[in-house]
């Protein structure tokens, strides 16, 4: 019986196939101060968003978020980008989330996703997880994981959308 | 019942994936499969099981249509990795369910996750990590009847590994925001929150006045105006049974209270708890992760190096008081401390005692003041972490960690409080042409349990895709073990692979403070994640 659920599983990719352009769902996220907001509400006036999930106690996450703030000045003026930085701290950290992202004064964008409900809604398995979404918040890109000189690639996905 | 459920969820997958092309709904998912082949390594102590293999696998399905959206999750455990409950080895979709939702209102029927205020009441989630997987199999209604006031309501029975376990739970919660409600126009926020949950187990033992239905409620309140924000939580909870005794437990309480004062460049935060009696699950008889109805996190910083996590603090949900203080601060870019680019220093406090009290036959007696810290010491930590870029090319983190970990409270034995000192380097390289290296090196130096260890690693990256590293454990103090491990990855999009070889230490793993054990472990870990 469960070899036939795979089956039909399987199959069902193989004859849909799969759709790659995801949009962004409407999960509840909350806000630093605590209000709730929807994921869907997620706008910069017709311009591009990254999208990062990361967590405090995540190396790589903080890496990849501590370089994006190096180059927000000069990417801003370019592409007049935002960055929302969504963390997946559970309400072990949440408390922690907020002094540490004044104390680094991060220019970005910052919720709490407590529940990972909206790390569950676009499938993103671990953190860092990071998305390219354009003027009409479609995603166009996304990415796992962190690698030293990463922002590079993602600023380029960025600059192609100006074309 | 369930199987007709899960035919219907499918079959309906398919037939709007097929037809996909004529309408609106997307199909989305993820997979991951973890896989290691073992070895037996008497150094460490690691004993490969009788198939040598063990192999953890999750696909994830949704499909979204319009105001509905459905899923399901597969999982197969073939045989489960080493240090995952041996229940779950079996495979099939455990998780399914189906929502509607509108602007007000969200129905979900079957699988769900869910949290009311912190989750010192109630907290439904899964960290695969830790094995954990506690989704209600029920409903979950949540309704806007105005934009500031949000309702939730729950039913069902929890998942136990690919079954559900005996309790019932029900519970509704409600959070308003005031300020919204009186259309106030300030830039102040003023939430309060309450919440109520009953759980009912039948009881056949012969104990009079046993309780089979526990309720257990929670007031909340968040208020944040100008840099200052308070958060408070207190939560109460009926006599109950658990597992290590056969009498009735005592009324448990939970208080959780935070203050954070933040502003640019600079953020504080200090909070505080007091658990008592707070085990709460949906089943009686449950042990070690499973069926947890709240979520009592470890208040204390999780450390991002492997040494800081040798030991971790695992709360101490019968009985613990104490709390944490947390300070960041840049130094400004072109000041004498901040030089060119700035300098992040990160300060973090935290201590914990146990409540005074005795602990008989698994039930506590709490003989101290509610605010009271006579009981012992469990756990001290102080940290600080200090982050600078310097070039363009070379940035830099070092640590330094001081903990006091009571390891005969915490984890059984004689070895009585572990004091240590962790000094940690991070170093970060670029090379050219996308390439970088990282270094990291940490000492523990301990009198105590194991005493001294040495940890080193090196990283070395190519582009966004290819990631290859070697690190080493050293235990110097009393055992002479290296653990080394090699490995490499591949990312490309939303898709990594990678390959590992060598050993993993026995000890506590620790996701946001909840902990499993991992025993002692040698052999080639493959694995593999993709979301699509």
């Amino acid at each position: 019986m469960k070899k036939f659920v795979l089956t039909l599983i399987v199959g069902c990719l193989f004859i849909g196939g799969i759709h790659s352009q995801k949009k962004l769902p409407d999960v509840t996220i909350k806000t630093l101060s605590g209000e709730t907001i929807s994921s869907k509400d997620f706008f910069n006036n017709g311009k591009p968003i990254i999208i990062s999930f990361w967590a405090t106690w995540c190396k790589p996450c903080l890496n990849e978020l501590s370089s994006f703030n190096d180059e927000f000045e000069d990417w801003y003026e370019e592409t007049g980008l935002k960055i929302i930085a969504i963390s997946v701290d559970d309400t072990r950290a949440s408390a922690r989330v907020k002094s540490l992202v004044s104390g680094k004064d991060w220019p970005f964008e910052v919720y709490l996703d407590q529940n990972q409900n909206l790390k569950r809604a676009l499938n993103v398995v671990n953190v860092p997880h990071t998305f390219v979404l354009n003027g009409n918040g479609e995603i166009v890109w996304e990415h796992t994981s962190y690698n030293p000189g990463n922002e590079e690639e993602v600023i380029e996905q960025v600059r192609r959308l100006m074309k | 019942m369930n199987k007709v459920y899960t035919y219907l969820i499918l079959l309906s997958l398919c037939i709007s994936n097929s037809v996909y092309s004529q309408n609106k709904g997307t199909l989305t998912g993820s997979f991951e499969s973890n896989n290691q082949i073992y070895k037996n390594d008497s150094k460490i102590g690691a004993r490969a099981p009788k198939d040598k293999f063990g192999s953890n696998n999750y696909l994830k399905l949704d499909y979204t249509y319009g105001n509905f959206r459905a899923g399901i999750q597969y999982e197969a455990y073939l045989p489960p990795l080493l240090g995952y409950d041996f229940n779950l080895e079996d495979n099939g979709i455990v998780h399914r369910f189906v929502t509607y939702e509108d602007n007000d209102l969200a129905i979900t029927v079957g699988n769900f996750y869910e949290q009311f205020g912190s989750g010192l009441l109630f907290r439904a989630w899964e960290d695969r990590q830790l094995g954990l997987n506690n989704a209600l199999e029920g409903v979950n209604i949540k309704f806007k009847p105005t934009n500031y006031i949000s309702l939730k309501a729950v039913y069902g029975k929890q998942r136990k590994y690919f079954d559900t376990g005996d309790g019932r739970i029900r519970g509704i919660d409600g959070e308003i925001n005031v300020l919204d409600a009186l259309k106030a126009s300030s830039n102040s926020t003023f939430l309060l929150g309450v919440g109520y949950l009953n759980r009912y187990q039948d009881y056949t033992g012969p104990l009079e006045d046993y309780p089979s239905s526990v309720d257990a409620w929670s007031a909340r309140m968040d208020f944040s105006t100008g840099r200052s924000a308070f958060q408070f939580e207190y939560v109460r909870k009926g006599e109950d049974g658990n597992a290590s005794t056969p009498q009735i437990v005592s009324e448990g309480e939970a208080l959780l209270a935070n203050y954070s004062y933040t502003q640019k460049g600079l953020g504080f935060n200090f909070s505080f708890r007091r658990l008592e009696n707070m085990i709460f699950r949906s089943e009686r008889e449950a042990v070690n992760n499973e069926l947890l109805v709240n979520y009592l996190p470890a208040n204390t910083k999780q450390h991002k190096y492997s040494l800081a996590n040798i030991y971790p603090y695992s709360t101490q949900a019968m009985g613990e008081i104490g709390g944490q203080i947390d300070f960041v601060y840049t130094f400004k870019k072109k000041t004498a401390l901040g030089g060119k680019y700035g300098t992040n220093v990160a300060l973090n406090y935290s201590h914990y005692n146990k409540l005074e009290g005795t602990l008989v036959d698994g039930i506590f007696y709490s003989d101290s003041d509610f605010l009271g810290l006579d009981g012992s010491k469990l756990y001290r930590d102080f940290n600080v972490e200090i982050s600078k870029k310097w070039s363009k090319k070379l940035k830099s983190t070092f640590a330094f960690i001081n903990l006091e970990y009571n390891k005969s409270e915490l984890e059984g034995g004689n070895k009585g409080m572990v004091k240590s000192k962790i000094y940690v380097a991070d170093i970060l390289y670029k090379l050219k042409k996308g390439k970088a290296l990282r270094t990291e090196l940490q000492y523990l130096n301990t009198d105590q349990d194991m005493g001294d260890w040495i940890a080193g690693a090196l990283e070395y990256n190519i582009g966004s895709k290819w990631s290859f590293f070697v690190s080493d454990m050293y235990n110097s103090g009393v055992s002479d073990t290296h653990y080394i491990n090699v490995g490499g990855s591949y990312v490309k999009n939303a898709t990594r692979f990678s390959v590992s070889y060598g050993r993993q230490k026995e000890g506590l793993l620790c996701v946001g403070g909840v902990c499993r054990m991992v025993p002692a472990a040698s052999g080639l870990t493959i694995s593999l994640s993709k979301s699509f």
